[in-house]
């Protein structure tokens, strides 16, 4: 017993040195910053209007859910700080009284009747230089009394530092409420936050909207900008996504049923045994579509479908489109140049596909005057506004359309999808039963009807609610609140 | 004559001829028999007659005329048919053959001459400890090639430097089936996942043990063992028809290598045949992905199978950093540790300062991320040609670039800050002119912004450009890849100047590393040294990372991932139709293709197959598909056993299943390939 409140003590030691740590980070990265005050004041009125507008327009209920998340993490932080200061030295508790104090104070400040004080920006708000100097001392080095560690198991050891290091790493998440827009014109808010998957996301907006959980379901991302949208991939991590948006976005995330999504594997045949030319959809049976998929998805490698054909090229800065033979390989998209073949060796390359995501154009013929209105779109997630680097490309017809974007996307992520897929229809079948069961649940979608959000308003609030800066290196978790109130004011629309 | 009337009691001579070594015995030995006396019986009185004391045990005799075995020792002579003018020799089942791997390499070992081809394949694997042995079988060289290689010997007769491995040692191996428990799940694993190198070196790597540890790492390691010269003399380029000839030589694996006139000491290419690898598992495998990667290696080399420019490039780069690792592994550097990752690391550096107590360090081992910071050129290209050249003093930190006027005001606003995760790196590099760049493209909102940095020396860009290519990982100089990534760069720049230096170069290795012996002689002649160099090295950011065995792997992958892969190709002459199609026959379906276009024409797959006979009267392979559809093609470019056996086999192969124990249905295939002839 000794020697396991020994290993605490100097667990607890080790906390409160890694929060010494980071408060003197915080001080250290202290920008000079006073240029940019008016900067940051300027997008910190933006921003909180949104986030005034958005918080009202949350339903009550889900307002509450999302003051309890924050509330929950708020009071986690608390009572791991609380515990760790309790066993460790004294010194410490003049730090501990400021920040259960403000602690206090953001409860009631993160309500949505309260107006929430704050800057916005992206730089790291400064802490208040009066803070810095109020710190104490750093604790003293722990009692240098012969150490008894050697008789504790390895493994309670290996725990308490994964304990730490998982501390750490919290401290460290991003955490972004997000505003969906549902079917119904309505939107919901949610919080998530960098480690969630669009998969965890979906479930997330499952649980809430009691919708059927078809696989057609999901996250949806539109460019009304751009004019482009595209579904999100269910292993795609959703915050990082999202912070390629710009501050003034329009873009916005819709939750809706797509068909697309994963047409690929309810009709295999379509995508992999379409002949050449024609497009017209055909029958098989559910066993040879098993068969089909598992040739195609689970052999040493993925295959990709054959797919070539005439598709228009939009040419650079101009709205003319040019046809051109494409052809799709599992390294990328390949055209045959002039005069030449369609032999391997005399392709030229179009594209590869590990910097790009493949997205759906609308109305690209009013737009760019696209031959149809069957486009597609090659472009870096971070690319935002109109550049030479997207890749406009138009299709015959709808059909030729969708085999392209559901090809590429074979190329880009192989298996994976298949993976997304049966998790998917997995959550589907358990979900359906939970209905059977349970018939008193209303069918019809509870999204939240509220007033007052046109959808296609600017600046779709997103914001950024709780996080640590990554260029701090480690930020605060057991730092007596002190970034992480700050960061609550943080907020910034993205 | 003998009439039947005197059946049984009338004797007759029959002249037997004996294979052995001995000097002073004659070969020919007269013996009285009788028609009711067994193979057994006369071989027991054959062995009275030689005189000679040694082990007979593995000799059988071999019917000439008749091109066949009597293996059936219970047999009389009489039903095997056997009379007084049949030419009999008593010789060995097993017999030396020479063996040319997917790698290249030959060795020498003895094989079952007298059972099945497929058995005989299985046993050959088990010594060379490739599992999967169905998925294999021995190619005779065709005639053409031959001839060419010969025309080729007189000119420059150590073309091929032929080492040849010699396995004769190894036990005879009695033809009983593998054993399972080699095939066990349960197993140890034998190979390092990462290295591919044996785990253990006390491993006994079968029951039998017949390979030393030396002869297992040349099955298992890559040698680059060809000059850029040799690859150009192997090399020819070929048409479909060219291709079907390859094809034509596969072996029946329904009868016995002696039956095929293989005789012994000849040289069969042993070739993974059918191109579906069940199971591939780095942890028993090595040998086995290996071999497979040796094959596609050279099956792109020699331009066997087509594929593009970009894809050429990254199975350079694979190539490359096979070859390297190879090097490496030899040598036992380990090569491991860069998949350990950040949080590890910092897990086991807790764990050491937690053990020793000193507290002070526990804080900067966390937190403390490395950073660069030098005199650096910024080139920025400008809108009318005219580049901007000027020195900045740059920071890289984390995973981004600042940089400033000079270092005096770095504590400052920086210019500039550009983040480099997402981003991609491209090497700007020219070795003879110093040159040595990093150009940025880093995505922002409206658009690419293009950044290029000019480094003073190797050393300076072998730091930043590691730091860059983490950086755009997502990962930090903290990572304990950053090491790793320097020393590879620097070592490739090595190679850079190798090929500057070419005429000079004299010790093998460096020859083996020019950039050319990674590429189709096609490309070498499309690119200088330089450019392919620099092209190769642009492939090769995406795979630095990764260990040998992943590197293999992705190989097989890429290759597998070729429209072409799996084809194999022969003339047929479809019924009904005038002329001469190609028919490629793949895992999954045939494909009819228009030889002179080379177009398909039609695709039929397996699984819409109900099923195909064999006339082997007129040797036209009937096909019937679901909906009526039916074909049939006579085979003109090789035997039409050969394709029966390749459609059979294929299904055979499809009907493995993980869940199934893992015993080899003989039978099946035999039912499945052989022919009713």
């Amino acid at each position: 017993m000794e020697q396991a409140c020994d290993i605490d003590e100097m667990f607890s030691n080790l906390l409160g040195e890694m929060d010494m740590l980071t408060q003197s980070l915080g001080v250290e990265t202290v920008p000079p910053s006073s240029p940019k005050v008016s900067k940051n004041e300027f997008s910190f009125t933006v921003g909180f209007k949104d986030l005034n507008e958005s918080l009202n327009a949350l339903e009550d209920k889900d307002l509450d859910a999302l003051m309890a998340d924050l509330v929950a993490d708020l009071n986690d932080v608390e009572q791991r700080t609380l515990q760790a200061q309790k066993t460790s030295c004294n010194q410490q508790s003049t730090v501990t009284q400021p920040s259960t104090a403000l602690n206090n104070d953001i409860y009631s400040k993160a309500s949505p009747y309260v107006t929430i004080t704050g800057q916005v920006g992206d730089d790291l708000p400064p802490p208040s230089p009066d803070l810095g100097s109020d710190l104490p001392p750093p604790p003293p080095p722990p009692p240098s009394e012969p150490l008894t560690q050697e008789e504790l198991e390895a493994k309670a050891k290996a725990d308490k530092i994964k304990l730490a290091l998982e501390k750490l790493k919290e401290a460290k998440v991003k955490k972004l409420v997000i505003k969906v827009h549902m079917y119904d014109n309505s939107s919901k808010s949610l919080m998530v936050d960098e480690r969630q998957v669009a998969r965890d996301v979906l479930d997330n907006l499952f649980e809430k909207t009691h919708c059927d959980c078809n696989v057609d379901w999901c996250l949806y991302e539109m460019y009304p900008e751009l004019q482009i949208e595209r579904f999100f991939e269910d292993h795609e991590n959703v915050v990082e996504v999202l912070s390629d948006w710009t501050r003034d976005t329009e873009n916005k995330i819709l939750f809706l049923e797509k068909s697309q999504k994963y047409a690929l594997f309810k009709n295999p045949q379509n995508f992999y045994l379409a002949s050449r030319g024609k497009s017209e959809s055909k029958e098989m049976n559910d066993k040879n579509k098993e068969a089909l998929l598992e040739e195609s998805f689970c052999g040493t490698s993925v295959i990709v479908p054959e797919l070539e054909g005439a598709l228009y090229l939009k040419e650079d800065g101009k709205k003319s489109w040019k046809r051109r033979y494409f052809l799709l390989r599992a390294s990328g998209i390949y055209y045959v140049p002039k005069g030449k073949t369609k032999t391997s060796r005399d392709l030229a390359c179009f594209l590869q596909f590990e910097n790009v995501n493949v997205y759906y154009g609308y109305q690209h013929k009013a737009k760019y005057k696209a031959p149809t209105d069957h486009c597609f779109v090659l472009k870096h997630p971070q690319i935002q506004k109109e550049s030479q680097y997207i890749k406009y490309l138009c299709c015959d017809d709808k059909a030729t359309l969708h085999q392209w974007v559901t090809g590429i996307r074979i190329a880009k992520y192989g298996k994976t999808l298949y993976d997304n897929y049966k998790r998917a229809v997995k959550k589907a079948s358990l979900s359906s039963r939970w209905a059977n069961q349970k018939v008193v649940e209303p069918a019809a979608p509870a999204g939240s009807s509220s007033a007052g959000t046109d959808p296609v308003t600017a600046g779709e609030a997103i914001f950024i609610v709780f996080c640590a800066d990554s260029s701090r290196g480690v930020a605060s978790q057991g730092s007596c609140m002190l970034p992480s109130i700050l960061d609550m004011g943080r907020i910034r629309a993205l | 004559m003998v009439s039947s009337s005197e059946y049984g009691s009338h004797t007759w001579d029959l002249i037997l001829r004996v294979d052995h070594q001995h000097e002073n015995v004659g070969k020919e030995f007269p013996l009285q028999v009788t028609g009711d006396l067994h193979v057994g019986g006369l071989m027991l009185k054959l062995v009275e007659k030689i005189k000679i004391a040694q082990d007979w045990s593995d000799y059988a005799f071999w019917w000439e005329q008749k091109n066949c075995w009597l293996l059936k020792t219970h047999w009389t002579l009489d039903k095997c048919g056997v009379q007084a003018d049949a030419k009999l020799v008593f010789t060995t089942q097993h017999k030396m053959l020479r063996l040319r791997l997917p790698n290249m390499r030959t060795v020498r070992l003895k094989v079952s001459f007298s059972s099945m081809v497929f058995r005989a394949v299985s046993d050959i694997c088990k010594m060379l400890n490739i599992r999967r042995s169905e998925e294999l079988s021995l190619l005779k060289q065709s005639e053409g090639t031959l001839k060419k290689k010969k025309k080729k010997d007189k000119n420059n007769k150590d073309l091929v430097t032929e080492d040849i491995l010699d396995l004769c040692n190894s036990p005879v191996s009695s033809g009983l089936p593998a054993n399972p428990g080699l095939y066990s799940k349960t197993m140890t694993p034998v190979y390092d996942p990462i290295s591919g190198s044996p785990a253990s070196s006390t491993i006994t790597w079968f029951s039998d043990g017949s390979l030393t540890e030396q002869n297992c790492s040349i099955l298992a390691l890559s040698h680059p063992n060809c000059s850029p010269e040799t690859l150009a003399e192997m090399y020819q380029p070929r048409t479909l028809a060219d291709k079907a000839k390859l094809n034509a030589g596969w072996l029946d694996s329904s009868r016995s290598l002696m039956e095929q006139g293989i005789l012994e000491e000849d040289q069969l290419l042993l070739r993974f045949k059918y191109y579906t690898f069940f199971d591939l598992n780095p942890k028993y495998d090595a040998v086995r992905i290996n071999q497979i990667y040796e094959q596609a290696r050279w099956a792109i080399l020699l331009e066997e199978i087509d594929c593009t420019e970009e894809e050429m490039l990254i199975f350079a780069a694979l190539q490359y950093h096979v070859s390297k690792l190879s090097l490496s592994s030899e040598t036992h550097d380990s090569t491991c540790e860069s998949e350990v990752d950040e949080v590890e690391a910092a897990l086991s550096n807790l764990e050491v300062t937690l053990e020793g107590g000193n507290k002070s360090n526990i804080l900067e081992d966390i937190t403390d991320i490395p950073k660069l910071a030098d005199n650096l050129k910024l080139v920025r290209p400008k809108k009318l040609a005219l580049k901007a050249i000027k020195t900045y003093w740059f920071v890289f930190r984390d995973t981004s670039i600042s940089y400033f006027k000079s270092k005096e005001t770095a504590q400052g606003e920086p210019i500039e800050k550009l983040n480099i995760k997402g981003c991609e790196v491209v090497p700007d590099v020219n070795v003879a002119a110093k040159k040595f760049g990093i150009k940025l493209l880093i995505p922002v909102a409206d658009g690419m912004n293009e950044v290029y940095l000019r480094c003073d020396n190797e050393d300076q860009y072998a730091r930043w450009m590691a730091a860059c290519v983490l950086a755009s990982k997502g990962r930090t100089m903290a990572d304990s890849s950053y090491q790793p990534e320097v020393q590879k760069i620097l070592s490739f720049l090595q190679m850079k100047n190798w090929t500057m230096c070419s005429q000079a170069a004299s010790e093998p290795e460096t020859v083996d590393m020019k950039p050319e012996c990674f590429v189709s002689p096609r490309y070498t002649k499309k690119f200088k040294s330089k450019q392919l160099t620099a092209r190769i090295l642009e492939a090769h950011q995406n795979i630095s990372q990764m260990s040998l065995v992943e590197a293999k792997l992705r190989f097989i992958q890429a290759w597998q991932s070729l429209p072409e892969f799996g084809l194999s190709y022969y003339i047929v002459r479809f019924k009904g139709s005038k002329k001469d199609d190609v028919l490629g026959v793949s895992y999954n379906r045939l494909i009819r293709i228009d030889m002179a276009t080379g177009d398909p024409i039609t695709t039929w797959r397996f699984s819409n197959m109900k099923q195909w006979n064999v006339n082997w009267e007129i040797r036209q392979v009937a096909i019937e598909f679901d909906q009526n559809v039916s074909i049939a093609f006579t085979c003109l470019s090789a035997d039409c056993k050969i394709i029966h056996e390749y459609i059979g086999g294929y299904i055979f192969l499809s009907t493995r299943s993980k869940d199934h124990n893992e015993t080899l249905d003989e039978e099946l295939f035999h039912k499945l390939t052989g022919g009713q002839e």
